[in-house]
């Protein structure tokens, strides 16, 4: 079998260029009998340690290279570069500090053109020297390929010109430059074509320069050049036919014929010998060898590569330190504890302490210590989350301020004992001072040791269909239409879906007649998955040592902040640690609320919220920490049970509601436990109706064996945790609890492989007095519950690290409700549109206080209304259109005695002013008597204002010249208020949000002509009455069924509450393309019970509420017109 | 095909050799005889004009199709002229490009 080495492969990681990922193209190479396999992506390295993992597997050796564009005289040319292996990591370290240098952040300056086609990194023309060219020989090759400065001398014919290139590109890196020769079997004369490729070997010849062959593929096989065709169409962001598209399909993984007889061709047509074409290929050959790299000494394959030492400030053994500084923190944490828990926690810790030290990790919990302070000391909110919540180590160095011991979380459910790499530890801020924070981490620890993850964001199937219409031209209405009928599916199953969703239903008859159509579905399944383009990773900092800019490439992200090309699949493999800094809308809602706590009341904060006045968690000047609140506080406890828990942490969606509504939670447990029986596992695993059953006292609490009833207080004896069958496993088979976490990862793979161990290890446990502890039917009934739990359980302490944030956010809805829907609608944390929050502050009876230019600011403050009543001042920042130079003037200029004073010194556009006259935020400037100042007359001055001769100008009136007449004399009495419809539609289009009245309320007489019932009503309604509901859409899910069928929930919202509607398959059916798409609906259904204080409405039919109101209107005309005429005839 | 689209689409009847590359043609009632090794490439379709179904897999040959450009000399006058041939089954031949 001949040999090849494909040495220029772009993968799908060069993105809207490849089509084919890494791990199939090596696999290609693997099959084709290739020692090693290139991967070449565009402008980085993206796809390498996904095609290094994947060389591994196979057996083959990596090489990696990149392409990239140079910069010559504002003309643009291209080389590839591949680093030289088995040289201790020169070669990798060149190759990622080149590529860093093409993305420089300067780069970015003076591009207008969008669209990836028009590709930011390039290099200057004396950088590869620079970075390739080293004492030890050079650490990387430069191939010149067709579309280098050398090839396109030679495509244009300019001969002597193209050798001098070449002698240039030579002398700046002598022994490592390659002329790539490539052809596609172009029309003759173009680029890659035979001659092309001729002219190219036959430069080669003649300054005896070597020269490899490749394919400069980017495909893995012709079928896939359609693809690559749609790619380039999203590129350049036009359709097909109006750019210059691909020559033709040649640009795929040749096998080794193929290329060998390739290289006799070009030879031949060259006039060259036929040695010329053995030579071509040995060379290639040989360079591929040189460029083999080796993981491990390469690339510190797996090695981790954390921050030094001093550092992270720890100047003695990390072991040593890390002990120290927990023991010193038992005393902070537990206070109050007795000799006994005391001894509990020093066992506790030494347990943990012993893993750490065994794996080697003191030190990654030192860093992840640092930072937590760090962010701490930025009196910046800062949690842990997930399972990191189960270490007590975590509790002491307060990374996590869940305490592992009152919940009773297992370290080992987070560390096990066969994990060999670096644990994840996430952590939650404040989403508003995430930018700070990073800035502050790469501060400590230096910009060389720093950068943020990248994530690779891929197709799915509504922005493949969008990108597939655009290739092809379609009415962007039409691509519109399609894609807001795509609802969460995989866009390789588009062809199948479409026959089976009602709400494709009419896509999929315009699919029948069109076939443009048919083609957009063939085309967005074959964009399905592959990576679209690069972003920072919401949450990802990547920690390394001072050769981390050495071992990943960096490009600018979207704030500025450096981000590494690796993403999270990739950094486990480089040995690079990741802080997991998550920005979380929630805490900056709950730091908001808690300032403004403190600047509305203080010293009568606790007073006023309701609280003991020496509540140890308020301060004297009114500040609360929510971090030691008590965790059974009934009052917020009442609140959730009434399940009025919009806005609040996890426990806000519909079906959460339901299930509060069901579960009605009376201790901190059942809150933990609320949130865990919510998740796919728990839900699928039956472990609900149990669980309230037991609660409530209508099944009896079955611990399954004495031995188990401690541990399963928590949750009356269901088995709903990870923690719970790691201790039955402890308890039963005398396995210790690292070695019962691995058995339950073995179960959830496949529950019955570990029966056999199971029963004979448990049937082998006896007491003292040596008698079974377990019987037969004992094992028998465990078992049972052990297989029924498969691997639906849920982690507790994910769930207690959950918790805490939601009830925190209770804690502060029930006590100072005020400030807390301030911190909501300044933060829009939740899963809601913002003005569901409004709805619901004024369900809450909380004034929302209108648009003023002399109080509204930045910010929805708390304003004092009186003595007993507080309100939310609504805040200019969602004036739409309203900019934030124009805000700070605003605000700047604070306060404005006219509109026409407001005008001059707060400058802005017409309409702007426009829109803040029609939302009031005038009305404050003319005396509340002036009979004139309706708010008609106020829109109508401020237009006349605005004209265009009325424009200030750079010369402004002076200010302090008094005006010859006030604006309140000015108005025009005449003018008509607008209607209450009016202001809504007004409020809705210029704040998003109504205020005075809800949207639905424009629509009311339709709805007292159908019956509908308000949402609020709902509660006093029989099960399973008829009724019909409408509102506004505040949210859609399909959550994960028991059935494993989908349910689409649907929850309407009409100014009294939230109808929460369920469409199974009949009525999915019925409502077809309305599921998704429709913002106003009527829904008619029948009421479910579901609880206490729960009711939802299994829904029948639906229409659209807009549509419904215009034929209404057009009914309701004809029957006047009849009416009248009618009367003509009766008149005599 | 209505009477433009013929005269756009030229074709020529092509005499090929054993391994399928033109040695002779007849255009426009010309005889022309190839001088020089024809040159085989790719050209592309545009595929999107067209209605054809494009599932992943199978739309190989969708993309480009097979070209000859040859270089050729008439019979009767001698004048030398370049062609673009499509390669087809049969003996008529699409000329997308004469050049001389």
């Amino acid at each position: 079998m001949p040999q090849f080495t494909h040495l220029h492969v772009a993968s799908a990681f060069s993105a809207h260029h490849g089509t084919a990922r890494p791990e199939t193209l090596v696999e290609a190479a693997a099959d084709a009998g290739a020692g090693a396999a290139a991967i070449t992506d565009r402008d980085g390295i993206y796809g390498a340690v996904r095609h290094i993992r994947a060389c591994l597997q196979a057996g083959l050796a990596p090489i990696v290279g990149a392409n990239l564009r140079v910069k010559e005289d504002d003309q643009f040319s291209e080389i590839t570069v591949l680093a030289h292996g088995h040289n201790h990591g020169a070669g990798w370290a060149a190759l990622v500090r080149l590529i860093s240098s093409a993305h420089s952040s300067r780069r970015r300056a003076g591009h207008t053109a969008h669209g990836t086609a028009h590709r930011r990194a390039w290099l200057r023309r004396g950088s590869p020297g620079v970075f390739l060219a080293q004492e030890q020989g050079p650490a990387g090759t430069v191939l010149l390929g067709p579309d280098s400065d050398v090839g396109q001398a030679v495509l244009a014919g300019r001969t002597s010109r193209a050798r001098d290139l070449l002698t240039q590109w030579q002398q700046q890196l002598p022994g490592a430059v390659a002329l790539e020769i490539v052809c596609h079997h172009t029309k003759p004369g173009s680029r890659a074509s035979l001659a092309h490729a001729a002219g190219m070997l036959r430069l080669a010849s003649e300054a005896e320069a070597p020269a490899v062959l490749t394919n400069a593929v980017r495909y893995l096989q012709p079928d896939d050049a359609v693809t690559a065709d749609v790619l380039d169409a999203a590129a350049h962001l036009l359709p097909l036919g109006d750019f210059q598209p691909q020559p033709n399909a040649q640009a795929w993984l040749k096998p080794a014929e193929m290329m060998h007889q390739l290289a006799f061709t070009v030879a031949e047509y060259a006039g060259l010998p036929r040695h010329a074409a053995v030579d071509l290929l040995s060379t290639t050959e040989r360079l591929a060898d040189r460029c083999r790299l080796d993981p491990q000494t390469d690339i510190g394959w797996r090695r981790p590569k954390v921050p030094e030492l001093e550092i992270i400030g720890v100047e003695d053994e990390p072991s040593y330190v890390l002990r120290q500084r927990c023991e010193q923190a038992v005393a902070e944490r537990y206070p109050q504890a007795g000799a006994a828990q005391l001894e509990r926690i020093h066992h506790r810790l030494e347990e943990e302490l012993r893993t750490i030290a065994h794996f080697g990790f003191d030190t990654y919990f030192l860093a992840v210590a640092e930072t937590v302070g760090l962010i701490r000391g930025m009196n910046v909110r800062v949690q842990a989350r997930g399972s990191g919540a189960g270490s007590l180590v975590n509790y002491l160095l307060r990374i996590s301020n869940v305490d592992p011991l009152e919940h009773d979380l297992l370290f080992e459910r987070f560390l096990g004992s066969s994990r060999s790499t670096l644990p994840d530890i996430d952590v939650d801020i404040e989403s508003a001072q995430r930018h700070r924070v990073y800035e502050a981490i790469f501060e400590r620890y230096g910009h060389h040791r720093v950068t943020l993850l990248s994530m690779q964001n891929t197709y799915r199937a509504r922005g493949a269909a969008r990108d597939a219409g655009l290739a092809l031209g379609l009415e962007p209405e039409q691509v519109d239409r399609i894609a807001e009928s795509i609802w969460r599916f995989n866009a390789s199953e588009f062809r199948q879906v479409l026959s089976s969703r009602p709400e494709l239903r009419e896509v999929a008859s315009l699919v029948e007649n069109e076939p443009q159509l048919e083609m957009l579905v063939d085309l967005t399944e074959r964009l399905d998955r592959l990576p679209r383009h690069i972003s920072m990773h919401p949450c990802g900092v990547i920690l390394g040592d001072s050769d981390l800019l050495s071992v990943t490439p960096t490009q600018p992200s979207g704030i500025g902040l450096p981000m590494s090309q690796f993403d999270k699949d990739d950094i486990d493999d480089m040995g690079l640690l990741k802080l997991d800094v998550l920005g979380v809308r929630m805490q900056s809602s709950l730091a908001y609320a808690v300032e403004e706590i403190a600047r509305v009341n203080g010293e009568a904060a606790a007073v006023e919220g309701g609280l003991p006045v020496d509540a140890p968690y308020v301060s004297a000047d009114g500040r609360v920490d929510l971090d030691a609140l008590p965790h059974d506080d009934e009052p917020t406890f009442e609140m959730i049970r009434t399940t009025h828990t919009l806005g609040c942490f996890q426990i806000e969606s519909p079906g959460q509601r339901e299930l509060l509504g069901k579960l009605q939670p009376d201790r901190y447990e059942d809150l933990i436990a609320d949130i865990s029986l919510f998740r796919p596992g728990p839900m699928k695993g039956n472990m609900v109706t149990p669980y309230i059953s037991r609660k409530h006292g209508y099944e009896r609490i079955d611990y399954l064996h004495p031995r188990f009833r401690e541990f399963l207080q928590d949750s009356y004896g269901v088995v709903i945790y990870h923690e719970h069958v790691l201790r039955i496993l402890h308890e039963t088979m005398g396995v210790s609890l690292a070695e019962a976490d691995e058995l339950r990862r073995r179960m959830e793979q496949d529950v019955d492989q570990i029966e056999h161990s199971f029963r004979t290890r448990t049937a082998q446990q006896f007491d003292d007095d040596g008698a079974r502890i377990f019987t037969d039917e004992d094992i028998d009934r465990i078992w049972e519950t052990l297989r029924g739990f498969g691997s639906f359980g849920f982690c507790k302490a994910h769930g207690a690290a959950f918790a805490l944030p939601t009830y925190q956010s209770a804690w502060l809805k029930t006590h100072y409700p005020v400030e807390f829907l301030a911190g909501l609608l300044e933060h829009d944390p939740g899963m809601y549109p913002r003005r569901l929050m409004v709805s619901e502050a004024r369900r809450m009876g909380i004034s929302l206080l209108p648009l003023d230019v002399n109080v509204s600011t930045e910010h929805y403050r708390v304003e004092r209304i009186s003595a007993q009543e507080k309100g939310i001042r609504l805040s200019l920042r969602d004036v739409r259109g309203l900019s934030e130079a124009e805000m700070s003037r605003i605000v700047e200029h604070q306060p404005y005695e006219s509109v026409t004073d407001f005008y001059q010194r707060a400058r802005l556009s017409r309409p702007v002013m426009l829109r803040l006259a029609t939302l009031g935020a005038f009305d404050s400037l003319f005396p509340a008597e002036a009979e004139a100042a309706a708010r008609g007359s106020i829109i109508s001055y401020v237009r006349q204002l605005t004209a265009s001769d009325r424009r200030p100008a750079a010369a402004q009136p002076d200010p302090q010249q008094p005006l010859l007449f006030s604006d309140a004399e000015l108005l025009d009495a005449s003018v008509p208020d607008p209607t209450q419809a009016e202001r809504t539609a007004a409020e809705l289009d210029g704040l998003s949000t109504e205020v005075g009245e809800h949207v639905v309320e424009t629509y009311r007489p339709l709805l007292e002509e159908l019956g509908v019932t308000p949402a609020a009503d709902l509660l006093q309604l029989r099960s399973n009455a008829e009724v019909l509901v409408a509102g506004i859409r505040v949210a859609t899910q399909t959550p994960p069924m028991r059935s494993g069928r989908r349910t689409v929930f649907i929850s309407l919202e009409d100014g009294t509450g939230c109808a929460d509607t369920a469409f199974f398959e009949e009525a999915q059916q019925q409502a077809g393309p309305l599921l998704f798409g429709t913002q106003l609906m009527v829904v008619r259904g029948r009421t479910r019970r579901t609880g206490e204080r729960g009711v939802s409405i299994q829904a029948e039919e639906a229409w659209d509420l807009k549509q419904m109101w215009n034929e209404w209107e057009r009914a309701l005309k004809r029957r006047d017109a009849a009416g009248s005429a009618s009367a003509l005839q009766w008149s005599p | 095909m209505t009477a433009d689209a013929a005269v756009q689409q030229e074709t020529a009847t092509v005499w090929t050799t054993p391994q399928g590359a033109p040695a002779r043609l007849l255009w426009a009632g010309r005889r022309f005889t190839v001088i020089a090794k024809p040159i085989a490439w790719m050209d592309r379709i545009s595929w999107w004009e067209s209605s054809l179904r494009v599932p992943a897999g199978s739309a190989a040959a969708v993309v480009e199709r097979p070209m000859w450009q040859v270089q050729a000399r008439a019979v009767e006058d001698g004048e030398i002229l370049i062609f673009d041939l499509a390669a087809s089954d049969g003996a008529q031949w699409p000329i997308t490009a004469i050049y001389d």
